[in-house]
């Protein structure tokens, strides 16, 4: 899969064009890259990667934007409650959905959505990017950072 | 799996029925240089007559083959993936398993007690004089199929029993000479059959691999019928292993074939499918018209036109592949798209510059003077959006992402193609985007984005 990857993120971003969606592909990232304005001088940056499902699989994209950064140290972590809360905010989201990714340094709260890349239609992409970067971005403001 | 899938499938056609079936007694290999010359004669077109001994062992077989096998081919071999995985344990066992399967599953059978396939061997020897020992063997199975697979002595050629017993002596001399055809060009040593349901092959090479079997069929074709020396019999071989019809009264015409291909683009086209990259053999009417065309083209003689009908098989099996030909305005499936709307971008200037004609020449529905349809467009350009809508309302089936992306970029490269894009032909973009649903604004970022790539691309062939 890691051989296909320049060319479906290259399809990737044929598709944004055609959603007048701005962005790049970062090789070192391999993923293509949007920033968002979310409002009130905020913005939000949400990379789509690809991947596969299975031998000759079809191709699937991941949606995902990064909301916190949790340091795993003694004095800081995902609390119970705040676990709770990631919980039952995913159950009323809508096009996308939160969880947490591990890291060397600590773990990150991550809203993505991942959509098959062959019928990926411009306004889907659209949509769902938003959907994405809004979400994350609004989890970022609860707690006053700017910081994706 | 059935091991003999491991080498090779193919697929054979059915002997006529007043053919004995074959009682497969165990027999001896087949010396070639011990048989009697052919005396069938037969039914051999013009076009094709180098069946007879002398002229067929003088044949280049490499000038016949089919360009795109020979490319492709190199390129899957260059693959590191490929060449990991054609190295693998994996792959030595399943080179075992065809042959031991084989062995297990069919009996070695003498041609001389089967007058029809002893005439279709000699019919290959002569045409394959290199060649030094055939082992011929027959296994049970209802499926009209061939294969064919090295041994340690000399050349496994293997028949279903339905093959022997529904083929007549020209029909297999075609499915012989087909799967010689595969040897000769090293398609069996590849063992594309693993490679293209491989799980640790990338998705891009495995693609690849099916692009390049569906390419193999063609030259494979192109030595059956320089064996059996007949259209009419190769015709009649793949239509009764396509069809499973194995009368006698078969009547396959080339011809009437062959056109059957133009009926299937334009259900294709119209219905909007692209799950055909995933077959490894091309559709019958296309091999008959590719065959067809590649006649034709030996009859006229010269190079120009082999090369003629080496580009007009390019286009037709880029109809099978999953984003088309791979250029600009390559896409089968697009092309009415890329035509009308690249004419009505062109004529934005209130002319085709020659550059842009190029590029609308290569995209012109058949039979399309395209003289005459820009001079009219010219006076009144309302039937080219007519045609445009028609050409996206028409189809069954919706347009993905990509197809729409490949569209505007494809317009954009005709109204590129004379060095500038004026303020007009954009115009004409963005309205044409809005018929396809696209936001006027993508005209500008596929604009931006076919810009660079083109930059990339100078810079590439500058040596920068």
């Amino acid at each position: 899969m890691a051989d296909d990857t320049p060319a479906l993120l290259r399809q990737v971003e044929s598709i944004a064009a055609l959603a007048a969606l701005r962005g790049w592909i970062d090789e070192k990232e391999q993923a293509f890259v949007m920033d968002f304005e979310t409002g009130g001088y905020r913005s939000q940056r949400v990379l789509v990667r690809v991947f596969a499902l299975g031998p000759g699989g079809k191709a699937m994209i991941s949606i995902q934007s990064p909301a916190r950064f949790i340091a795993t140290r003694w004095f800081k972590r995902l609390s119970r409650g705040e676990a709770l809360r990631l919980l039952h905010e995913n159950e009323s989201l809508r096009f996308a959905r939160y969880g947490l990714v591990s890291t060397p340094k600590g773990m990150i709260v991550m809203v993505s959505c991942d959509l098959m890349l062959e019928t990926l239609d411009a306004e889907e992409l659209r949509v769902h990017a938003y959907a994405v970067a809004n979400a994350a971005d609004r989890y970022e403001a609860q707690f006053g950072g700017d910081q994706y | 799996m059935d091991p003999r899938d491991a080498t090779h499938p193919r697929e054979t056609s059915a002997p006529d029925s007043a053919t004995e079936p074959a009682p497969a007694p165990a027999g001896s290999p087949i010396d070639a240089a011990a048989r009697p010359a052919d005396a069938s004669g037969g039914d051999s077109d013009p076009a094709v007559a180098p069946a007879t001994a002398a002229a067929a062992r003088s044949l280049d077989h490499g000038r016949w083959r089919y360009p795109a096998d020979a490319r492709l081919l190199t390129e899957i071999l260059a693959s590191d993936a490929v060449k990991r995985r054609l190295e693998s344990p994996a792959y030595e066992i399943a080179r075992q398993t065809s042959r031991t399967g084989m062995l297990a599953g069919a009996v070695m059978v003498d041609p001389t007690v089967l007058p029809h396939l002893a005439e279709a061997i000699d019919g290959v020897r002569r045409e394959f004089p290199d060649i030094q020992r055939i082992d011929c063997f027959v296994y049970n199975s209802g499926d009209m199929n061939a294969f064919i697979t090295p041994g340690r002595s000399g050349t496994f050629i293997a028949l279903s029993s339905a093959a022997v017993n529904h083929l007549d002596a020209g029909e297999l001399k075609y499915v012989l000479g087909h799967e010689f055809g595969h040897a000769l060009f090293g398609h069996i040593d590849v063992l594309a059959g693993n490679l293209a349901v491989d799980p640790l092959l990338p998705t891009a090479d495995a693609g690849r691999v099916r692009s390049w079997q569906r390419a193999a069929e063609i030259t494979a074709d192109r030595m059956g019928l320089a064996v059996c020396g007949s259209l009419t019999s190769a015709a009649r071989a793949l239509f009764k292993v396509a069809s499973g019809i194995v009368s006698d009264a078969v009547v396959a015409s080339p011809e009437r074939f062959a056109a059957q291909w133009q009926r299937l683009v334009e259900e294709v086209i119209s219905e909007g499918d692209r799950g055909f990259d995933h077959i490894s053999h091309p559709f019958p009417p296309l091999r008959m018209r590719a065959m067809l065309l590649f006649s034709e083209a030996r009859a006229a003689g010269d190079g120009a036109a082999l090369d003629a009908a080496n580009t007009a098989i390019d286009g037709m099996l880029a109809m099978m592949e999953p984003g088309g030909g791979g250029g600009t305005l390559d896409d089968p499936l697009l092309r009415g798209l890329f035509f009308w709307g690249g004419l009505v971008v062109a004529l934005a200037d209130g002319y085709v510059s020659p550059r842009e004609w190029r590029r609308l020449e290569t995209v012109a529905p058949p039979g399309t003077d395209l003289t005459a349809t820009v001079a009219s467009a010219a006076a009144d350009d309302a039937g080219c959006w007519e045609q445009f809508s028609t050409a996206f309302l028409g189809r069954r089936r919706k347009f993905s992402g990509l197809e729409l992306h490949r569209v505007l970029y494809g317009l954009y490269d005709v109204a590129k193609a004379d060095g500038k894009v004026s303020d007009g032909e954009m115009e004409r973009m963005r309205k044409l985007a809005a018929i396809l649903g696209v936001v006027p604004e993508a005209c500008d970022h596929v604009a931006a984005q076919f810009e660079r790539d083109l930059r990339k691309t100078e810079q590439v062939s500058d040596g920068r």
